[in-house]
């Protein structure tokens, strides 16, 4: 039998009932389009999640006290641990070090925020006047604080913008004294609105100078430092030199963490592709229940056509030609199944991107041919067991059969 | 001038097993049918006929003794080769028709030479359609030839049939009780039809135990109880 001619056997079997072969295909349609959603919404999540931390601001490197294996950890180790780092290793940084465009320590702590009668509880960021480079952070009001301020441990701050809006409503609270935690401070900015980003959100975190955060929570040590690399290329160099200089004044050892953007980056994207292989997996098995249907109904159909069987071997078709044409079938109802599963789950992840504008989660070009082939390849493996049985009938009994 | 056998059975014995009893549905049969002669075998129900089609056509084998189809020893050979001797040189007629239900008269006369093409490459689909046109057309169906065997009376059925038999050229058609199923008028059309095939020089074989079909052949076959009782040349 020429292939033209399995083929258009395996045509006219489908279509012959319409109902039953479109049911069947269903289960494999939903299985290839179940495949390539979750592993697009994996896809889309990573992507989002880049793009948020790429806007964390660029070329950010961030040291935190105390040893960790990076590769064991997520994100920046938090502090507590008896290894310090002051504000003196900034200083040091900041005068020996090349290739650091910017660098600041950091405290944090969380107080309330009093102002006549309004008060709020939010976290405390101390910092000295770099941050606002090294983070990108923009202004609706006011100014940043200066260095001199830091180094002379005046008490100014900078309110996230939700945390102005609710101790000022909609007037404006620059030059106002408010009380964080019992200390006075004068308002000299406000933030512009950022939003939330990776859960730190900066509208509802109050920027005061370094010395006067370790001064307002009775601190000596900070959480850890952030600097900002000159350039991209220079972010490795930029890490050696800060390692080094850390070194040096820590007594040669390395009682600290260098974390990159890059390196959190790689280990978050590590993850997310990990957690993308999983939906995809996770998915498979709904393939495998289509495949299963498709199996299910060639069953049934070499049992209806025993006797086209019976006649066909009769007239000279020889157990492969049997096995061939019921395969073809199997396969055709996997092929367009995969196919209009594909199409449609790729054109619908095109359709929810453009609608939500934010979320990308367009099917990536990788999945494609998985979905495809393995949709396909469901339709062999779970054909071949019909087909070899159709194969196998005695032609006496299937010419008899009724 | 020696005549070819087209079928040859040397002490050919067929048991089946029926509920713990062992029946000789054929025992120790020697019988030589000849290329061109046209033969009706006879005999009540479960003489044994039905099995001896059988084994002829290929779709049995038997338990014991040895068969020649076209002179070609059979016993060993492989379901393939079963295959494509049914294929190449036998044309089979039923009872019940056996009609693929969905597909139309000319792609059910068709069926035997798509699987031909396996063995004769010449076999394109335009030179199928062709064979297929021409063998109803020797049944006189030509005005039929797109209607599904639902839409054809049992006459015609059977006339599809027999061009489906005829379609690749075989040497041999068989027939299991051809007649069967059909009124005596259609019955008489389907027998001259098998009259015209022999004289154009293949070999017929059919089963009946319609005394007046099987006075039409030239020779009589009588089976009971799985034996020969009668061979009769007229």
């Amino acid at each position: 039998m020429s292939f033209r001619e399995i083929i258009r056997l395996a045509i006219e079997a489908l279509t012959a009932n319409k109902l039953r072969s479109g049911l069947t295909m269903l289960g494999l349609i939903i299985g290839v389009a179940a495949v390539v959603l979750l592993v697009s919404i994996g896809e889309g999540a990573r992507k989002f999640i880049t793009k948020e931390f790429e806007g964390m601001g660029t070329n950010l490197i961030m040291v935190q006290p105390g040893k960790t294996d990076k590769k064991q950890r997520i994100g920046p180790p938090m502090g507590g641990s008896k290894e310090k780092l002051t504000l003196q290793d900034v200083t040091a940084i900041e005068r020996q070090a090349r290739n650091i465009d910017a660098v600041t320590g950091v405290t944090m702590g969380s107080a309330s925020i009093k102002y006549e009668g309004a008060v709020s509880n939010v976290s405390v960021l101390g910092s000295n006047a770099e941050f606002i480079r090294i983070f990108t952070l923009k202004l609706s009001e006011g100014e940043f604080f200066g260095n001199e301020a830091d180094t002379q441990g005046r008490r100014v701050v900078v309110l996230g913008v939700d945390i102005a809006k609710n101790l000022f409503a909609d007037t404006s609270g620059i030059g106002k004294l408010v009380k964080i935690n019992g200390s006075e401070f004068r308002v000299i900015g406000v933030t512009a609105k950022a939003g939330n980003s990776l859960g730190f959100n900066f509208d509802e975190i109050a920027f005061i100078p370094t010395q006067a955060s370790l001064k307002l929570f009775n601190e000596d040590k900070l959480l850890g430092l952030r600097a900002k690399a000159k350039s991209k290329a220079s972010v490795e160099d930029a890490v050696n030199e800060v390692k080094e200089i850390l070194k040096a004044r820590h007594n040669g050892e390395e009682d600290f963490t260098v974390l990159t953007q890059d390196s959190m980056l790689e280990t978050m994207n590590t993850i997310l592709g990990m957690l993308t292989y999983m939906l995809g997996a996770i998915a498979m098995i709904s393939m495998l229940v289509g495949g299963i249907g498709i199996m299910n109904i060639m069953l049934v159909s070499v049992t209806e056509r025993t006797r086209e069987i019976g006649i066909r071997r009769a007239v000279g078709a020889r157990q492969k030609d049997v096995l061939r044409q019921f395969l073809a079938e199997a396969l055709a109802l996997s092929l367009v199944g995969g196919l209009i599963g594909l199409l449609g789950s790729v054109a619908l992840t095109y359709l929810i991107s453009f609608a939500t504008g934010k979320f990308d989660m367009r099917a990536p070009y990788w999945i494609l041919l998985p979905a495809f082939g393995i949709s396909s390849a469901t339709g062999i493996l779970f054909g071949v067991w019909p087909a070899r049985k159709a194969a196998k009938i005695e032609t006496i009994e299937a010419l008899r059969f009724e | 001038m020696s005549l070819k056998s087209v079928i040859r059975l040397e002490n050919v014995t067929k048991t089946f097993q029926m509920g713990g009893e062992i029946i000789n549905a054929l025992d120790d049969v020697s019988l030589t049918i000849n290329e061109g002669e046209y033969v009706a075998i006879t005999g009540p129900s479960g003489c044994g006929k039905s099995t001896l089609m059988n084994l002829i056509g290929l779709l049995d084998q038997p338990t014991k003794g040895r068969f020649w189809l076209a002179e070609q020893e059979t016993l060993n050979i492989s379901d393939d080769d079963r295959a494509q001797l049914r294929n190449q040189y036998i044309g089979f007629v039923f009872q019940n028709f056996n009609l693929l239900p969905r597909a139309s008269a000319l792609r059910n006369v068709e069926m035997p030479l798509v699987y031909a093409t396996a063995y004769d490459k010449s076999v394109t689909p335009l030179v199928r359609r062709k064979k297929a046109e021409e063998a109803l057309a020797r049944v006189g169906l030509t005005d039929r030839q797109d209607h599904r065997p639902n839409e054809l009376s049992g006459g015609q059925r059977q006339r599809v049939a027999i061009a489906r038999a005829l379609v690749n050229s075989p040497k041999l058609i068989l027939g299991d009780e051809p007649t069967g199923n059909l009124d005596s008028r259609s019955g008489k059309d389907i027998i001259s039809l098998f009259r015209a095939l022999h004289e154009q020089g293949v070999t017929i074989v059919l089963v009946t135990h319609d005394p007046v079909i099987a006075a039409q052949a030239p020779r009589q076959i009588a089976f009971l109880d799985g034996k020969i009782v009668e061979d009769h040349h007229q």
